[in-house]
């Protein structure tokens, strides 16, 4: 009973920056909340497995972000079936088409960033996500994603540029 | 300028604790490349992100996954206590196999054929066989 106690302490305490990491990486939010649930449901099925090599935060970002991956692959798994291939809605919109200029609200403000995440590929994403978004540092999104710190580093620069023009306007409300 | 070379100028200039002397060096590098001042203005309105994010996200309480949660705890504890049951019961219905066994073998031993027909309650001769040799 106990453990059920601390375990819903622990949800009710990284429920928030998991469901922002997920909305971050993920178009709809009850994609996101999917994404939250079954990244604790596994988690916690598995938690005698968690060595605490790393930390707790660390670790449900990392399933988190698995899962979050998982969802966008079954996503576009989907896409692909249900557009033809010489159809012209089928190729990946241009971030600055997404994003249309217009007065800044700060939820209109937050939504142009996440739309403009959401173009980039999966791999430029993640890293947006942690860095921006979760704050983690370089290093950490490194642990997390499991890949070089150079090549996050690498990733970000590039991601930075992609989102460039989409952007751009975003300045001019800030 | 390589790109992780581009990531750790930019990561320098956002360090809180970067001298100004340092700050202003690197702000004359930015300034001679155009493409590292639009990387950097991207990255000054990324950092926004989390602050607008937490502005227009109301956090809604985990409801759901408690609920979920809950649940699983529930068919755990159900698992845990017929793990618990299970061996007085397979021990009960042995104890009663055994029993019948031996009240079989006790009650047919003189009517069976031998021992395995005894204990399964079978006798030489079955009903019609006794009456018609009584006729």
């Amino acid at each position: 009973m106990g453990d059920h106690h601390a375990f819903r302490q622990l949800v009710e305490r990284f429920h928030g920056r998991l469901l922002a990491t997920a909305m971050g990486m993920l178009r709809s939010a009850h994609d996101a909340e999917e994404v939250v649930q079954e990244s604790f449901v596994r988690f916690y099925r598995a938690i005698n497995r968690f060595e605490g090599r790393s930390e707790l935060g660390t670790y449900l970002t990392r399933i988190t972000m698995n899962e979050s991956l998982k969802v966008i692959r079954k996503n576009k798994r989907w896409k692909f079936r249900l557009l033809s291939r010489d159809d012209p809605d089928s190729t990946v919109p241009d971030p600055v088409e997404v994003i249309k200029i217009q007065p800044m609200e700060t939820k209109e403000r937050a939504a142009c960033i996440r739309e403009a995440v959401q173009t980039l590929k999966p791999e430029f994403r993640n890293v947006v996500v942690l860095r921006f978004l979760n704050d983690y540092s370089t290093a950490e999104c490194a642990r997390i994603l499991q890949i070089p710190a150079g090549t996050v580093m690498s990733r970000l620069s590039r991601a930075l540029e992609k989102l460039g023009p989409a952007l751009k306007h975003l300045n001019e409300h800030a | 300028m390589h790109k992780q070379n581009t990531w750790e100028l930019l990561e320098r200039l956002a360090d809180p604790v970067v001298k100004p002397e340092e700050q202003r060096q690197l702000e004359q590098q930015i300034k001679k490349d155009p493409n590292l001042q639009d990387i950097l203005q991207t990255f000054r309105i990324l950092q926004t992100w989390p602050a607008v994010e937490k502005a227009t996200l109301a956090e809604p309480y985990p409801q759901v996954l408690i609920n979920r949660l809950e649940h699983e705890w529930e068919l755990e504890a159900v698992d845990r206590e017929l793990g618990r049951v299970f061996p007085f019961v397979a021990a009960a219905s042995l104890a009663a196999a055994v029993i019948i066994g031996i009240i079989n073998i006790g009650a047919m031993r003189e009517f069976a054929n031998d021992p395995i027909d005894a204990l399964l309650g079978l006798p030489q001769h079955s009903l019609d066989d006794i009456i018609l040799a009584e006729l």
